[in-house]
């Protein structure tokens, strides 16, 4: 050991402990290192918050748990039940999964459940039951597949809109089908679409969908400039729904901002499903709840900016009597069979009914029309009356799933 | 130093150190109880339980840090404690032990609030009286110099503990498993008594595989980056701090380490 390393000699900026200096130097050490033991604190306080929100909120875990396990059981079960199963997967309106069934060893009636109509955003109860006809094309497609041929009657008691269908089956040859093998894909896409054009061999696949089914046709946009008038009414009837202090406060009501309210409701609208980049998921889980004028706002810019500005095309299922249902019923399971197309064909599909939603607004408030006439214009087939809307492109990112109620709680 | 100075006598801190002990053995024992009914029946048990998306998982964790209460009572007790002098587990604790078995106490007693819903209220508030019976009956002036001379390596612990939370509720279950050993690991790396190298590397096994797999998250990659930084400065040297000398003294010439 060197003289040096014994008895050092203070240098520039090392004073000798126990001078003036020295105390001075390190009082000013002292203080830098309580502000960075407090600066630790609060980012430790700070990420603590962070993580409970992220434990609170399902980060790490979304589309997994009791409200999503219906994604990953709708196969196992080879019996008529199962085909419920699969059923329950449908699109509807406002994941409000409107619908009850009644099973037995050959036969599932499906029912309404009037308690979960929306009275304001669905006043004449068009998407309610666009949506129970999906969950007729799903049921049916999957008794198909699970070798139970299925014959359906429509709205089968007379005078009781709330009976759907009834669904009897008997026993035949189970085939392989693409439809049926898309139905825990399905999911409504509501991110950003590329660019890349859509397949016109798809969309000619997409129109066939609606031969089975008298009455029922699809009205694709597919022009930039067919296109940007249907987004710019798109756009305006969301701003009139926004508007509408009562159409806003229900829709509101059916989104669960936080995974306790997905797990104790499991249906309704869901931050994972905003088709939002990962972390700005995160994020948005992450912050206090929005409120509803936020969330209107957030709606508003999504569709100027991501929905309308991003389709690749769009479709519109026609019928000539909207208020028919059984028109309604079967344009239900066109829109199904479009959809599952559409996933097995690795496309997006979001559903955009802003523009029907004024239209029946208008209609049951007496109001005089203002969409209706425009929306006809823009179909420009005589007769003929949209019923249902939606976009379709290449996604950015994969649609995810939805929170589904257990399907014990939707059969008697 | 010892917890008798403000207290009385040893036998008050005795009795008030085995009420605390036997209290945070009953509530984990309760939490336990809790903890099982989740696991096993949480899925029918609606609000009762917190209505959780993934039952089993909370109530496995909720077993596990019962078992760390119910392990601290008896730490506290003596019964597993290493013993010196005539009355085998009896001395009063240190108040580096009174610190390590209030975060035993504390830790449980919060996070439970949010893995079994209201099954947690009564043994929670058992663990928190506990905790407050331990504190009556030390020296506070004690325990404030050990929470401020080992402050890092609360945090970093408090950091595994927060870890333990998000990964019970991530899927699938190999990024649970990661994460919550990952956060024993990180909770336990600032205590160990080896090299500052062999804590810090503790410190980044525990939190960087699962920060990487929840890259998304946001929150678990800060939190690794948080740890390993507080890692790098707990294991800083410390420089001696000099003292102010009289004028007549010699000045030492001893740099700090």
């Amino acid at each position: 050991m060197t003289q040096t390393q014994q008895d050092p000699q203070p240098s520039q900026g090392d004073q000798a402990p126990g001078t003036p200096e020295a105390v001075h130097s390190v009082g000013r050490r002292s203080l830098l290192k309580a502000v960075g033991v407090a600066g630790a604190t609060v980012l430790v306080a700070g990420t603590g918050v962070a993580g409970y929100r992220t434990f609170d909120n399902g980060v790490l875990d979304a589309g997994s748990g009791r409200p999503y396990e219906a994604w990953t059981q709708w196969r196992t079960d080879p019996s008529l039940l199962g085909s419920v199963a699969a059923a329950i997967l449908a699109a509807n309106p406002h994941n409000t999964q409107p619908w009850t069934f009644k099973v037995t060893d050959t036969t599932v009636d499906v029912f309404s459940d009037i308690g979960r109509r929306m009275a304001k955003m669905d006043p004449l109860g068009r998407e309610h039951y666009v949506g129970l006809g999906c969950a007729l094309e799903n049921l049916v497609l999957a008794a198909d597949a699970r070798g139970l041929r299925p014959s359906v009657i429509v709205l089968p008691t007379a005078g009781d809109p709330t009976h759907v269908a009834r669904v009897s089956v008997v026993r035949a040859t189970a085939g392989p089908s693409r439809l049926y093998d898309a139905i825990g894909d399905r999911h409504s896409n509501r991110g950003p679409y590329r660019s890349e054009p859509i397949d016109p061999a798809s969309l000619t696949a997409y129109m066939a969908q609606v031969n089975n089914f008298p009455g029922v046709a699809l009205r694709l946009f597919v022009s930039a400039e067919e296109k940007a008038a249907l987004a710019a009414l798109v756009v305006r009837a969301t701003e009139a729904i926004l508007a509408d202090a009562e159409q806003s406060t229900e829709a509101f009501a059916w989104f669960r901002n936080n995974r306790d309210d997905i797990d104790t409701h499991r249906d309704g609208l869901t931050l994972d499903g905003q088709g939002l980049s990962p972390a700005i998921l995160t994020l948005a889980k992450l912050l206090p709840a929005s409120s509803r004028t936020t969330g209107d706002q957030f709606w508003l810019d999504q569709t100027r900016t991501v929905h309308t500005a991003t389709a690749a095309v769009y479709g519109v299922i026609t019928v000539a009597d909207p208020a028919d249902l059984g028109s309604r019923i079967a344009a239900g399971r066109v829109l199904q069979r479009i959809h599952l197309a559409a996933t097995a064909d690795g496309l997006g599909l979001q559903h955009l009914n802003q523009i029907t939603e004024r239209i029946d607004r208008e209609q049951s408030q007496g109001l005089a029309p203002s969409f209706g006439p425009k929306f006809d214009a823009l179909i420009g087939s005589p007769g003929q009356h949209g019923l249902v809307t939606f976009r379709l492109g290449h996604p950015e990112r994969d649609g995810r799933r939805s929170p589904r109620r257990a399907l014990a709680d939707v059969t008697r | 130093m010892n917890l008798t100075r403000r207290s009385g006598t040893n036998g008050t801190v005795e009795r008030r150190q085995l009420l605390a002990a036997r209290s945070a053995i009953f509530g984990g024992g309760l939490g336990m109880v809790a903890g099982l009914l989740q696991t096993f029946f949480g899925h029918g048990m609606g609000s009762w339980s917190g209505a959780k998306a993934n039952p089993a998982g909370l109530g496995l964790l909720t077993v596990l840090l019962s078992a760390v209460a119910i392990l601290s009572g008896l730490w506290l007790s003596g019964k597993v404690r290493p013993t010196r002098g005539s009355a085998p587990g009896r001395d009063p604790v240190s108040p580096q032990q009174s610190m390590a078995i209030l975060v035993g106490l504390l830790i449980p007693a919060a996070l439970c609030f949010s893995t079994v819903g209201r099954l947690w209220y009564l043994p929670g508030v058992i663990l928190l009286v506990a905790a407050g019976v331990l504190v009556a009956a030390g020296n506070t002036d004690d325990l404030w110099s050990v929470i401020r001379a080992q402050w890092l390596h609360f945090l970093i612990s408090g950091l595994g503990g927060l870890q333990i939370l998000m990964a019970v509720s991530a899927a699938p279950i190999p990024v649970v498993i990661l994460g919550v050993v990952g956060g024993i690991v990180l909770a336990a790396a600032p205590w160990v008594p080896r090299g500052r190298w062999v804590r810090l590397t503790l410190i980044a096994l525990g939190c960087l595989p699962f920060a990487i797999l929840t890259w998304w998250s946001l929150v678990t990659p800060l939190l690794a980056l948080l740890a390993i930084g507080l890692g790098l400065a707990a294991g800083a040297p410390r420089r001696a701090a000099p003292v102010a000398a009289p004028e007549d003294t010699p000045v030492p010439t001893t740099p700090g380490r």
